[in-house]
């Protein structure tokens, strides 16, 4: 095993340029027009990688002690509790108008409430409103809502006393379920044939809380969503990034990124990230013209075994969508793999050699696992600014549709001038209020802000984890992780 | 025109490709001298200053 260290290392910046070396596509999200530019995109790369190299010499001369777990919070305002109970319900109701309208609505996916509440509402919208007011799916959360409040009935019925304690979660685990859950929501998104049909989308969805319900039935509501629901897990991390945040009904403001900072990384965390951010990345490269052609030509190879055309196109993605993710996973382990030598351990044991030491007890370099650990909170605004990049204009125009498809869930036929239950099924989408250039400018904002945050806490980290004289030198490879992502990030949504 | 159209299309992809190839030359050729000496090898043991703060991760390197 320990043979195969030199190679990854040697093949993970290989590995990204591969991801360049393909031919532009475009976004499967872009609903963007032609853009306008005063410059050729390309040249926005080199300035982005030209900002990065400024903040990362700039962060070594400048900031020299760790400040951000140190950073305190300002209370601001206490929350009623029983404002969680609305909330929840709210989230239940949700829940079920989605499966209701999947089941029994048209089975036409722009006109059925389910497909856009959860490839919008769920996927998009609740993290970007996580980004500024906190973990607000925590509260939403329906599965989490049900398992607190069928805990409550059972304790009122069966008595506290004689209700058997939850199982143990297994620690190793950490949140490799959620990270594995994650990764199948991204396949159903990206890969599955049903994925526009609103009915095997709702039975998915009634799947997915049986699952849920048997996990925290288990082992406990609060631990479960922690560590297995995958929309749980990530959104939680992303709230990290806001200025607010929300513990035993008390809101407090403190700098944003500061979250993900103080909060402790467990195994699997890392693999959330990579998950996020392949993902996204496949789902830019596969949804354009020479890549889909290319895609569709492979497809229809597979299927002349058998296969069905549509099933043979779901292997093409799954394979490309796992060999994307194993790329960014390859790219980050090289960029983390870049510290191992600067860690004190290493550094002090260089010292000894050097005096001549040899009674030393025996102690190793820090291992790269529990590396990439310790920096996966440095990882989230990469992921972040990823998702923003790619699907803000999905949520700046789709968005707008579901005060539509919510006054009409089922999407029946409405006559002229109808509302709906909620007097919205009439609205329309405006394409107009923001122009594609405006799109692309925030896109590369969001990339920008999220790979010199990125910076900044893997920095701040590792003053913490390394030789203060080392610290920054120690994240020479993690500059060029982000110089990557960035430059990739920049291509991909270039080529809508 | 087709050959041009597509290396030009290349061209343009590897302008992308650019910024990251430089920042990657550059870093790699100022840390030669470190990966010339050899920096030290996982298979050594040594004594070293443990980061108390970040627990001891022996148990995860495998058993010799």
């Amino acid at each position: 095993m320990r043979n195969i260290v030199p190679v990854l290392r040697r093949i993970a910046p290989l590995a990204a340029m591969l991801l360049l070396a393909v031919p532009a596509l475009a976004d499967a999200h872009g609903l963007v027009g032609r853009r306008d530019l005063p410059v050729p995109a390309w040249l926005f790369a080199w300035a982005a990688t030209a900002v990065l190299v400024v903040s990362f010499v700039g962060l070594g001369a400048l900031w020299r002690k760790p400040r951000l777990r140190r950073a305190e919070e300002q209370r601001l305002f206490a929350v009623p509790s029983w404002l969680e109970i609305p909330m929840g319900a709210l989230g239940v109701a949700l829940l079920g108008l989605l499966i209701v309208s999947g089941l029994f609505g048209v089975q036409i996916d722009t006109a059925n409430f389910a497909p856009t509440a959860i490839f919008v509402g769920l996927w998009v919208g609740v993290p970007f409103v996580s980004l500024f007011v906190g973990d607000l799916y925590r509260v939403l959360n329906p599965l989490r809502a049900l398992g607190r409040a069928f805990g409550w009935c059972v304790q009122r019925v069966v008595g506290a006393d004689r209700l058997p304690e939850p199982l143990e979660f297994p620690e190793r685990l950490g949140r490799w379920p959620a990270a594995l859950g994650l990764l199948a929501f991204a396949w159903v998104e990206l890969a599955f044939p049903g994925r526009s049909d609103p009915s095997q989308l709702a039975v998915i969805a009634v799947l997915f809380c049986l699952v849920q319900g048997v996990g925290m039935s288990l082992y406990g509501t609060e631990r479960w969503v922690d560590r297995a629901d995958p929309f749980g897990a990530w959104f939680s991390w992303i709230a990290t990034l806001a200025p607010l945040r929300w513990e035993d009904g008390v809101v407090y403001l403190r700098p944003p990124g500061v979250g993900t900072a103080k909060r402790t990384a467990i195994a699997g965390d890392a693999a959330l990230v990579v998950v996020a951010i392949g993902t996204t990345t496949w789902d830019g490269l596969s949804g354009g013209e020479i890549l889909g052609t290319t895609l569709a030509d492979l497809a229809n190879t597979v299927a002349e075994t058998g296969l069905s055309v549509s099933w043979s196109n779901a292997l093409v993605s799954t394979v490309g969508m796992l060999i994307v993710v194993g790329l960014v996973a390859l790219l980050i382990y090289g960029g983390v793999r870049g510290m191992v030598p600067h860690s004190a351990r290493v550094q002090a044991a260089k010292a000894a050699a050097e005096a001549g030491d040899d009674a030393a007890p025996k102690s190793g370099p820090p291992s790269v696992s529990s590396l990439i650990r310790d920096f996966a909170p440095a990882l989230v605004p990469i992921g972040v600014a990823y998702a923003v990049g790619h699907y803000i204009s999905l949520l700046a125009f789709q968005g707008q549709a579901i005060p539509q498809l919510l006054a009409n869930p089922l999407g029946h036929q409405l006559m002229p001038g109808e509302g709906g239950w909620l007097g919205t099924a009439d609205w329309t989408i405006n394409y107009g209020w923001l122009s594609s250039n405006a799109i692309w400018y925030l896109q590369v904002g969001a990339l920008l802000i999220g790979h010199v945050l990125s910076l900044v806490l893997s920095h701040d980290r590792a003053l913490e984890r390394f030789p203060k004289r080392r610290a920054a030198r120690s994240q020479r490879a993690m500059l060029v992780v982000a110089v990557i992502f960035t430059c990739t990030g920049l291509w991909l949504l270039s080529s809508v | 025109m087709f050959v041009v159209a597509h290396v030009g299309h290349w061209a343009v992809n590897l302008l992308y490709a650019l910024p990251m190839a430089i920042i990657g030359g550059v870093l790699w050729w100022t840390s030669r001298k470190e990966r010339l000496a050899g920096g030290p090898s996982e298979d050594e043991y040594w004594e070293g200053q443990d980061d108390a703060q970040w627990g001891d991760d022996s148990a995860e390197r495998p058993k010799r």
